[in-house]
């Protein structure tokens, strides 16, 4: 449905996000995740590369083509940022905030079907009784609600993709599953497709299930597939040191603090020179690495493809904190 | 736990916090952030207090650090510290001459963010010297070789960072320095707020290895404020969960994540996604509703309006702490038939 390719600060990047889907896209910060979002969104020109809505090419080698068609819709295309503390203006109410986005884009409604439309939409994203929120200011709300907020700002355009980026990290852990599924009913209910972005694998995959997701490290996408795929079967070294490193909410003993599993502390092996994003820190480096082609994939299972050259002979794996019996 | 297990020949908390209280004043009203926390911590073990955001983790040692903004009110209670020396200290009565005498040598306190704290016109090496001196622990003959030792420990190679300037190292490498700089005066107690927020993942594991380490070698009592349940089932013997400004449950870590006994708690640890989601078929559970505001806290148990077995004794009226088991410490009526605290 939309498609891009570029290089640079993103290397070699396709992504295909498919109608009526929440996928996820994790790496950890500066690896490029937020400015492939923005491209997503036209916030951002590529250099090279084309960018396509609904199989229209809007943006192709950093300039838009299709400029008609990129005014018309590019409000179909929206981004929520990470950080619902300043997204929101401080001196404006929810009623206020919401309501000349309406008056932009919902120009049919009259007066009172606006607000109708208004109380619609902050019952939709769980602001609820939507007369008790409709006259606070951001700082009565939570992040967890201003997220909230956010959200329904961005849904007013109906739009087509909402690039949702690092929206849970700066909310409650106890709140963020709640986001997520509010997320998983706007896709159901809407059929808006949501690219989740966040540094969380736990939370990107919650997000994803099944669904593709897209690991980036350093500008490059290292592997992508069916994100329950990914963290279970693994055929990158990086999304497994990732997935092994990672500390997890289980406890199998008394205080056992894991060691470094999968990634060298210091670099080694200087004679190698590859251009994957984790030869730096892989144990698994040799003289093979150096054929390495940002942008060719090797497929490992159905839909699943690792940028790794080894991937498919990797050694057998599981996670550092999984107990040695299988459960 | 009966104050006689407590009590008893060998066995007294490094700092025992008793119904400690504290406001802020702000032009609403009050913000109760710490309500009445009754902590014991145990010496040479980590002990980590966790909550979400506004329960009050930073507000509940700065109160007994006494290092609050000036709107704040601390309304009783008591923080005992036991020294080395054997001597007793009330940090809430005593005078800030007390309290610098403590601050450093004896307490360690290494804030959020602290690593964007070091000077940037010094050196590393300045950094350790300066603080030596301003604590008068400063031996020409031996603190080189001691900073030396201490940055091995915190897995930094001594001889290419003393001469470095903060600007030329990377935010993980400047955390482990400024863990060095509080561990160098040899605190008894060491508190660390949030230290592996902002971190990778792998940043974060081998801090969190570093500070295994230098709990192993120096066996002195570190306190954990995190909102990062799964750091804490790792690292923390000891766990106590915090609440809208209160403490709900207390107990070892593994008996907590096995056997959670607060509502609050078991929703919190199963609210959590994880990778290892996919692996042990779990599916994390929201917690519903949102944390009270603490200008306006719910009446009788804080979490009254979020708790599934909320009735209406919880509406009304505060719990105290139970100890339904040996070592667990459980604010919740549903604990009633077991022993108060």
């Amino acid at each position: 449905m939309f498609r891009k390719r570029l290089i640079k600060a993103l290397q070699s990047i396709s992504v295909e996000i498919p109608n009526k889907s929440m996928i996820s896209l994790v790496g950890e910060s500066g690896s490029g995740k937020t400015t492939l979002g923005k491209i997503l969104v036209g916030l951002v020109m590529p250099t090279t590369g084309e960018l396509s809505w609904e199989n229209t090419v809007v943006v192709k080698d950093g300039r838009i083509v299709q400029k008609d068609f990129y005014l018309s819709n590019r409000h179909k295309f929206v981004y929520v940022h990470q950080d619902p503390y300043t997204a929101l203006n401080p001196s404006k109410n929810v009623k206020n905030i919401l309501e000349p986005v309406v008056r932009k884009y919902k120009k049919h409604l009259s007066n009172a079907d606006r607000f109708k439309y208004i109380r619609e939409l902050l019952e939709e994203v769980g602001l609820v009784p939507a007369e008790y929120f409709i006259d606070k200011y951001p700082h009565h709300l939570s992040g967890g609600m201003r997220q909230r907020l956010s959200l329904a700002r961005a849904l007013i355009t109906d739009p087509h993709l909402i690039v949702a980026d690092e929206v849970v990290s700066m909310v409650d852990p106890s709140i963020r599953v709640s986001l997520i599924n509010l997320l998983k009913k706007i896709v159901e209910n809407r059929g808006t497709s949501i690219m989740f972005i966040s540094h969380d694998l736990g939370a990107a995959v919650y997000a994803a299930g099944d669904n593709p997701m897209y690991v980036m490290l350093k500008g490059l996408v290292v592997e992508f597939g069916p994100a329950s795929e990914v963290i279970y079967r693994p055929e990158h070294p990086y999304t497994r040191a990732l997935i092994s490193n990672i500390p997890v909410p289980l406890v199998l003993s008394e205080r056992r603090v894991r060691g470094l599993d999968g990634v060298m502390e210091s670099a080694r092996n200087p004679n190698v020179s590859s251009p994957c994003p984790f030869s730096e820190m892989c144990p698994l480096l040799d003289s093979e690495c150096s054929s390495l082609t940002p942008g060719s994939y090797l497929r490992v299972g159905p839909d699943h493809y690792s940028l790794c050259v080894k991937a498919g002979k990797l050694p057998k794996w599981r996670p550092s904190w999984l107990p040695a019996s299988p459960g | 736990m009966s104050d006689e297990v407590r009590t008893g020949k060998n066995f007294k908390p490094k700092l025992e916090l008793r119904n400690l209280r504290m406001e802020y004043l702000v032009r609403e009203g009050s913000i109760k952030a710490v309500s009445g926390v009754t902590l014991f911590v145990d010496e040479g073990k980590i002990t980590a207090i966790v909550g979400e955001s506004g329960s009050g983790k930073t507000s509940l040692v700065e109160t007994f650090l006494k290092i609050l903004p000036r709107n704040a009110r601390i309304r009783g209670g008591e923080a005992l510290l036991r020294l080395s020396s054997g001597e007793e200290v009330d940090l809430i009565k005593a005078d800030e001459r007390t309290m610098r005498r403590l601050r450093g040598k004896v307490i360690g306190y290494i804030p959020q963010g602290a690593q964007n704290s070091l000077n940037p016109v010094l050196t590393v090496e300045q950094h350790f010297i300066e603080t030596l001196r301003n604590h008068g622990l400063w031996k020409p003959e031996s603190s080189m070789s001691e900073i030396h030792s201490m940055l091995s420990l915190v897995r930094l190679d001594p001889d290419t960072v003393l001469k470095k300037y903060p600007f030329e190292l990377s935010g993980g490498m400047k955390q482990r320095v400024v863990i060095a700089l509080t561990m160098i005066l040899k605190p008894e107690l060491v508190i660390l707020d949030e230290p592996t927020s902002a971190l990778d993942v792998f940043s974060q594991r081998v801090l969190l290895n570093i500070l295994n380490d230098v709990s192993m070698k120096y066996r002195n009592t570190m306190i954990l404020i995190t909102h990062d349940i799964p750091v804490v089932a790792e690292l923390a013997d000891r766990l106590a969960v915090l609440y809208a400004g209160t403490v709900v449950e207390v107990g070892n870590t593994y008996e907590i994540f096995k056997e959670p006994l607060h509502p609050y708690t078991s929703m919190l640890i199963s609210a959590i996604p994880s990778v290892a989601d996919i692996y042990v078929k779990r599916i994390p559970k929201p917690v519903p509703g949102e944390p009270p505001s603490l200008l306006n806290p719910p009446p009788g148990c804080k979490f009254h309006p979020r708790c599934p077995y909320a009735v209406e004794k919880c509406r009304t009226s505060e719990p105290p702490l139970y100890e339904p088991k040996k070592e667990r410490f459980v604010k919740c009526w549903l604990y009633s038939g077991g022993e108060k605290l």
